[in-house]
């Protein structure tokens, strides 16, 4: 529903719309499992993982952030 | 999309990005410990956003799209004034507690939040009709 970013590309870049898909559900699966391993282990990789899933879960962030920026604004 | 609906959403997706930063430091806090000092930063991520992304993003939009009454949106200076008193608000509330302020500063954030609620009520409230209806 927000204003088009242009003919071309309407709702801006659908690289990008792709990108915060999978960086955020990727980032999400990531943190199901490493976050409760982390907790019941003790293997260092766990800890690393949720590092992991917290840099995919920021990017998606960041990339839907950008992504939007240019389709706010006014008539 | 009027004027006031691009603050509101620009605002909130700032507040957006904000968040996320500061619950990913928290994720790989919980991960890799690097300081405890870093949960201080827990209200912050919290506040920005629960009132700073979404209540924001769904005040914006509501501003936007609730119907209207020919072609005005009625008096916006409430929404206005929404829109300053939330941004104080979350920034008094989040922030205060994160670098140590007085409780009072929280409190005065909350104050700000209710009213920013009341004020946007305010504005909204006459555009909640039936089409057709003035």
């Amino acid at each position: 529903m927000f204003p088009k970013t242009s003919k071309e590309k309407p709702h801006g870049s659908e690289g990008l719309w792709w990108a915060t898909f999978w960086l955020l559900n990727v980032g999400l699966l990531l943190r199901i499992v490493s976050e409760p391993a982390q907790v019941l282990g003790s293997e260092p990789v766990w800890g690393w993982l949720l590092a992991l899933s917290a840099l995919l879960q920021w990017l998606a962030g960041l990339v839907f952030v950008a992504n939007t920026w240019s389709r706010v604004k006014e008539r | 999309m009027p004027r006031l609906s691009c603050w509101f959403i620009r605002s909130a997706l700032v507040h957006l990005a904000l968040g996320f930063t500061l619950g990913g430091l928290l994720l790989v806090q919980k991960g890799l410990p690097l300081h405890l000092a870093l949960w201080r930063l827990l209200p912050a991520h919290i506040e920005f956003l629960l009132f700073g992304w979404t209540v924001q993003l769904v005040m914006g939009v509501g501003f936007w799209i609730f119907p209207r009454f020919q072609r005005s949106r009625g008096n916006e200076k409430p929404a206005w004034l929404a829109f300053g008193l939330l941004n104080l608000g979350v920034w008094l509330a989040g922030v205060g507690p994160v670098v140590g302020a007085p409780a009072l500063v929280l409190f005065a954030g909350r104050l700000a939040e209710v009213g920013a609620v009341a004020a946007f009520a305010l504005h909204a409230w006459p555009r909640i009709k039936p089409p057709g209806v003035r």
